[in-house]
């Protein structure tokens, strides 16, 4: 199974790499992706938490935050500034940063 | 070397960091296993990850979406959600609800057998030929959740050269034997999953629920 992951992502890539980031075959896929990801949240993850009453803490339920706030911080850092050349990868410029995560 | 097999050749590079950490996670497990409120704050983590994931990269994505790619991204999204919706209620058929199964490595071992012989009773477990799909839903939970081959290699062997041990119980047109799997050589397939269930007692106790249909 772990072997699965690396192979289909380099198939993934493959085939989304031939396709316009603005056509319509592009966005169903990520489209389709979303949905299985709030899936994945809704009906998985979260189901699994709340099934079990003993882990009604407040340090556990604000690990979705925490897991919310490590993503936000990983995609703010590695969103360079085209404007500059630095390559710091802590460096943000708000138009640029805005421009990119906005497409 | 083209850009494009470089590119390549980074994707997999990148897809081979979950990969390996599913790995080491597999075998981490052997060794120690986390308790509860790790096991959920860790979920919890998990779910907020994806969900950063699922706004700060995917649904940007989506915002582009103009004219009649608006039909496209709608289409694709109800697909998903059927997709994982059918998947939901499709995979259950065949391997048995696996929420179910994992909840059981939870529970003591007289719990365990408790519920599987409660459960027994109401379960509707379609079963034709010789082949023992409570033991094929196991093994394949087994090598979900492990990630190893070894229990691949063990399913193998089993089949050959397998015997159960006794502890069973009628119910219904089945006969539901839980107990643990040997392999002829004496080795006990599994033994991790339910510390300390002895049916009989031997090393490496693993449960494994078998239907059998009665003659």
């Amino acid at each position: 199974m772990p072997v699965g992951i690396p192979i289909s992502g380099a198939l993934g890539s493959a085939l989304l790499v031939q396709l316009n980031p603005e056509g319509s075959m592009f966005l169903c896929i990520i489209a389709f992706g979303s949905a299985s990801l709030i899936y994945l949240i809704t009906n998985e993850l979260l189901t699994a938490v709340h099934m079990n009453p003993d882990c009604d803490r407040w340090f556990i339920s604000v690990q979705l935050f925490v897991g919310f706030w490590v993503t936000m911080l990983l995609k703010v850092r590695t969103v360079r500034c085209p404007s500059c050349t630095c390559g710091c990868l802590t460096h943000t410029h708000q138009p640029a940063l805005l421009q990119q995560l906005g497409g | 070397m083209s850009e494009s097999w470089k590119a390549l050749g980074e994707v997999f590079g990148i897809c081979l960091l979950p990969a390996v950490a599913m790995a080491a996670g597999s075998v981490l497990v052997q060794y120690y296993r986390p308790g509860r409120l790790l096991s959920t704050a860790l979920e919890q983590f998990a779910a907020g990850v994806v969900l950063g994931a699922l706004g700060l990269d995917l649904l940007s994505m989506l915002s582009t979406a103009h004219g009649l790619t608006i039909i496209a991204v709608n289409a694709g999204f109800i697909s998903g959600v059927i997709f994982m919706f059918l998947m939901g209620r499709v995979v259950p058929l065949f391997i048995g609800d696996p929420g179910d199964i994992l909840d059981l490595h939870e529970l003591q071992p007289l719990q365990v057998r408790e519920k599987l012989i409660d459960a027994s009773e109401t379960l509707d477990i379609k079963i034709s030929g010789p082949i023992p799909m409570g033991f094929v839903a196991s093994v394949m939970i087994n090598s979900v959740i492990d990630g190893t081959h070894r229990s691949i290699i063990a399913f193998e062997e089993l089949l050959l050269t397998s015997r159960v041990h006794n502890c069973h119980r009628l119910a219904g047109r089945y006969r539901v034997r839980v107990g643990q799997w040997c392999l002829g050589n004496g080795h006990c397939f599994g033994g991790r999953n339910v510390p300390g269930m002895h049916c009989p007692a031997t090393a490496n106790p693993h449960l494994l629920l078998i239907w059998q249909p009665l003659s």
